[in-house]
């Protein structure tokens, strides 16, 4: 992907929906993927956490992908998954409206998110893939629970790296 | 090697620890056992530190053997500056162990060390002229001696072991005692043993060994084996064939003399020595040997705590504090796998509820039978877990006593630390984070506290600076305590500085009374980083000793008595991972309350609610308490009107607040499972936890809730 310009290698990608979205995170990050459970909301957290979760007796927090990109709050139905994912050696898991493949594709088609990207932050976008008519968006995963605030920090401090 | 390194580390890491407290020990009143254990521990070291290659470490190690043997054999005298010699010596050790990968940084330093250690063994030199080098081979001498002297085995056989020798004594077979002594730094010592046992099978009877059979399967013996054997060897095919077996070094077989009664054991002094014996019985092989010497190893095993033979030679005391030592019943285990196992029974508890909850629906009674059985052994199995993870106190402990010797030198302030109470066990995290604060507080003491001679004399005080390091259980609580009788604090001092430092105001500081003007120490602010270093401010610091006992659970107190010393308690939980509960309801939600803030639960009415500015109160015998929605406070819900409200008054250090709930569920135990890094720092929730049902359940930080 985008850290590695040089080579050209394939990604294996877990493709999902948000809204008429099609978003992707790479295989590599996703531990597995659960129905919808009973989340236990957790007070006085970011408005996109949606709570805690108990896989196989780990807590889990639970991120409402649909807020944390600030689109309109969908109903829960039985195409509405957990994708749990590894963030920084720990697991969290992103509701998502639901799961539509496992897709390989070149690192080529990948390419750095474009400014706007049907109202998304881009700033939690990794890039965009074409695969024909279709648009994938790839994830950055390790800015999923950061804060806004922290954020606006790290880019007043990264200033020439910004484009990464 | 490498997987032998963390090994060897905790291995050393013992025995290093074990040479301060002798040395500590020895300075204060000199004892033979304590020489002998430290000579133990630097030949344990250095045969440790060969086989891994670390020739610096043994090098070092085995001047300070040779010296330890000399001290020993009574051919020098204790002195200060051989005792500071030899604390040199173990710092200088456990530099190089804790720098395993960079020892030749220190060679230097080594052989200075080295050649300081010789003089000194060469000083002390009295009548032989050995030079310290060849200690080892008088030692190797005395095991070669060993190999001939005879164990008081009368003490240590029993009933059954003494029917099976007089069998075989009315058989017309013959009792020897063989002794085997292995090469230094030998591994796969069982194997030998049982090569030993093998060959001694076939030409006898193993009555009984000294370690036990167990031990040598375990490897719990140091290097030499004593086996009292029957049966009509020929003797000197059996020791050849013994001296054969790889890395065997010395062998010795001796036939026991019996006289009388068996009970009235004697041993004859001048049975035939091991080397000149040739006795031929080569067709007495015993088929149930196998047998009866597991039986017998096991017996012994069992016995042996109990035995107290009243004649004991030096060997046998020696023989047999090898296997004391050997029968500590521990193995190490790394923690990360004990923490897994105390997770996975949390596991088991939480889905044993469920099962058992699905079981009582299905009405079958066998179902409901053994679900009962599985239900007591898995409450067995937790306590059982949960006493796993109970260290005591000792290890954090044993560190004091070097430490205070050391900064009572740098000071030039005698001081005695008196220990008490180390045996109290706590949770593994808990002790693991009660070291540095501890640290602090004696430091602090020994500065601060503690006054210099002449000030101690002149106010009529035992020149000699006492602190007390204490630790008992209180309830469902440690204490710890560490106490000075020194000058105390200062309350006047102590505001004067909290005013510099802008924590009060000039108003505030003629308010301020005696207890509250020592809790200013506790002050975030009171104290700057700059200062926490090696020298210590009374009061150094002591934010971070708050935040970190907090941070356990724990709380921190302190009184003083002017003039008088001063003394502070730490306050510990006795365990972190179950803790009980209250739960409630509050907004379709259960949270769990940690029962220590709970203080009662009560109903109230709503005519039962005043308001006090605009905030709700209730009056509890004649006490006023704020009152508080718990959703509200938690931003889950808005207070509702009703006729009757279940409240919780919950308490943390002076704190008081009662809690509007929903519905009280009642008291359960609970796992504590952390959250999630991310959402770890949510004021008001300490942790989460899982229900029977599968739920997650939030456990609540009452503290948190009531900032």
């Amino acid at each position: 992907m985008a850290d590695n310009k040089d080579t050209v290698f394939e990604v294996q990608l877990v493709a999902f929906k948000l809204e008429n979205e099609e978003f992707a995170v790479n295989i590599q990050k996703v531990r597995e993927v659960l129905r919808m459970t009973q989340v236990t909301p957790l007070p006085q957290s970011a408005h996109f956490i949606e709570g805690i979760i108990n896989l196989r007796g780990e807590i889990i927090p639970v991120v409402d992908l649909r807020r944390r990109f600030e689109l309109s709050s969908g109903e829960r139905n039985d195409q509405t998954r957990i994708i749990i994912v590894e963030i920084q050696d720990s697991n969290v898991g992103l509701i998502v409206d639901s799961v539509t493949e496992v897709m390989r594709l070149s690192s080529e088609v990948i390419q750095p998110p474009p400014a706007k990207v049907a109202g998304t932050r881009t700033d939690l976008i990794k890039g965009v893939g074409k695969i024909s008519d279709r648009l994938l968006i790839v994830l950055e995963l390790d800015r999923i629970l950061t804060t806004q605030e922290k954020i606006a920090l790290e880019e007043v401090t990264l200033g020439e790296n910004a484009g990464v | 090697m490498e997987e032998y390194r963390d090994l060897f580390l905790a291995e050393a890491n013992e025995y290093l620890q074990n040479l301060n407290r002798c040395l500590l020990e020895m300075e204060k009143e000199p004892q033979g056992e304590q020489l002998t254990e430290m000579f133990r521990a630097a030949h344990s070291l250095k045969g440790m530190a060969g086989t891994m290659g670390y020739d610096l470490i043994s090098g070092l190690t085995h001047e300070m053997e040779s010296l330890l043997d000399q001290l020993r054999s009574g051919e020098a005298t204790i002195e200060k500056e051989f005792i500071d010699l030899l604390f040199d010596a173990v710092d200088l050790v456990q530099l190089l162990v804790d720098n395993l990968e960079n020892q030749d940084k220190f060679s230097a330093e080594v052989k200075a060390l080295e050649k300081k250690l010789q003089a000194w063994g060469l000083r002390k030199e009295l009548h032989k002229n050995l030079p310290p080098l060849e200690a080892e081979d008088e030692q190797e001498a005395e095991k070669d001696a060993a190999g001939q002297k005879q164990i008081a085995w009368e003490g240590l056989v029993n009933e059954f072991e003494k029917e099976m020798l007089k069998d075989a004594v009315s058989r017309g077979e013959k009792i020897y005692q063989i002794y085997i002594c292995l090469r230094r730094g030998s591994l796969l010592k069982s194997v030998r043993a049982f090569l030993v046992l093998k060959n001694i099978e076939k030409q006898g009877e193993v009555i009984k060994t000294l370690p036990s059979i167990h031990e040598l399967e375990e490897e719990k013996f140091d290097r030499e084996i004593f086996l009292l054997i029957t049966g009509k060897p020929d003797v000197a095919a059996l020791k050849e064939s013994l001296e054969k077996i790889a890395e065997v070094e010395n062998v010795g077989i001796i036939e026991i003399v019996e006289q009388g009664e068996p009970k009235a054991w004697e041993i004859t002094r001048d049975g035939i020595p091991g080397r000149k014996t040739s006795v031929m019985h080569p067709e007495a092989v015993n088929e149930q040997t196998a047998l009866s010497l597991q039986d017998g190893g096991i017996a012994l095993a069992l016995k042996e705590s109990d035995d107290s033979p009243e004649d004991i030679s030096q060997v046998i005391k020696k023989a047999r504090s090898l296997s004391s030592r050997s029968t500590e019943k521990t193995i190490r285990v790394e923690t990360a796998k004990l923490d897994n196992l105390v997770n996975l029974v949390g596991e088991l508890i939480i889905n044993r509820t469920r099962v058992i909850e699905l079981g009582k629906k299905t009405g079958d009674e066998l179902l409901e039978g053994s679900l009962e059985q599985l239900e007591r052994i898995t409450a067995e199995l937790q306590s059982v877990v949960m006493a796993l993870r109970m260290v005591p106190i000792k290890q954090v402990f044993d560190r004091f006593p070097r430490m205070v010797r050391d900064l009572s030198v740098e000071k030039q302030k005698e001081i005695e630390l008196i220990i008490s109470g180390e045996e109290t066990e706590l949770d593994r995290t808990i002790v693991n984070q009660i070291g540095d604060p501890l640290v602090h507080l004696l430091r602090n003491a020994v500065d601060h506290g503690l006054e210099d001679r002449e000030e101690r004399i002149s106010n009529g005080k035992d020149p000699v600076g006492k602190i007390y390091l204490e630790a008992r259980h209180e309830g469902s609580h440690v204490v710890v305590s560490v106490e000075d009788d020194g000058r105390g604090i200062d309350p006047e001092a102590i505001k004067a500085k909290a005013l510099e430092k802008n924590i009060i105001t000039a108003e505030e500081m003629d308010k301020i009374g005696f207890e509250e003007s020592l809790r200013l120490i506790f002050k975030n602010g009171f104290s700057t980083s700059r200062e926490v270093t090696d020298i210590s401010g009374r009061g150094v610091g002591m934010d971070v000793v708050k935040t970190s006992i907090e941070a356990i659970n724990g709380t921190v107190e302190v009184k003083s008595k002017p003039g008088r010393g001063c003394r502070f308690m730490l306050r510990l939980p006795l365990t972190l991972a179950i803790i009980r509960t209250l739960m409630v309801e509050s907004a379709k939600e259960v949270y769990a309350i940690p029962i220590e803030a709970v203080r009662e639960n009560l109903y109230i009415e709503p005519r039962d609610i005043k308001t006090i500015q605009g905030d709700k109160v209730i009056t509890l015998r004649e006490e006023v308490l704020p009152l508080c929605c718990l959703k509200e406070i938690l931003g889950m819900g808005r207070f509702e009107e009703q006729d009757i409200y279940p409240v919780v008054v919950v308490q943390t250090g002076d704190k008081k607040a009662g809690f509007i709930v929903d519905k009280l569920l009642g008291q359960q135990e609970v796992v504590i499972k952390s959250l999630s890094k991310f959402v770890n720092d949510i004021k008001g929730i300490a942790g989460a936890t899982v229900l029977g049902d599968g739920r997650v359940t939030l456990i609540l930080d009452v503290a948190g809730l009531l900032e």
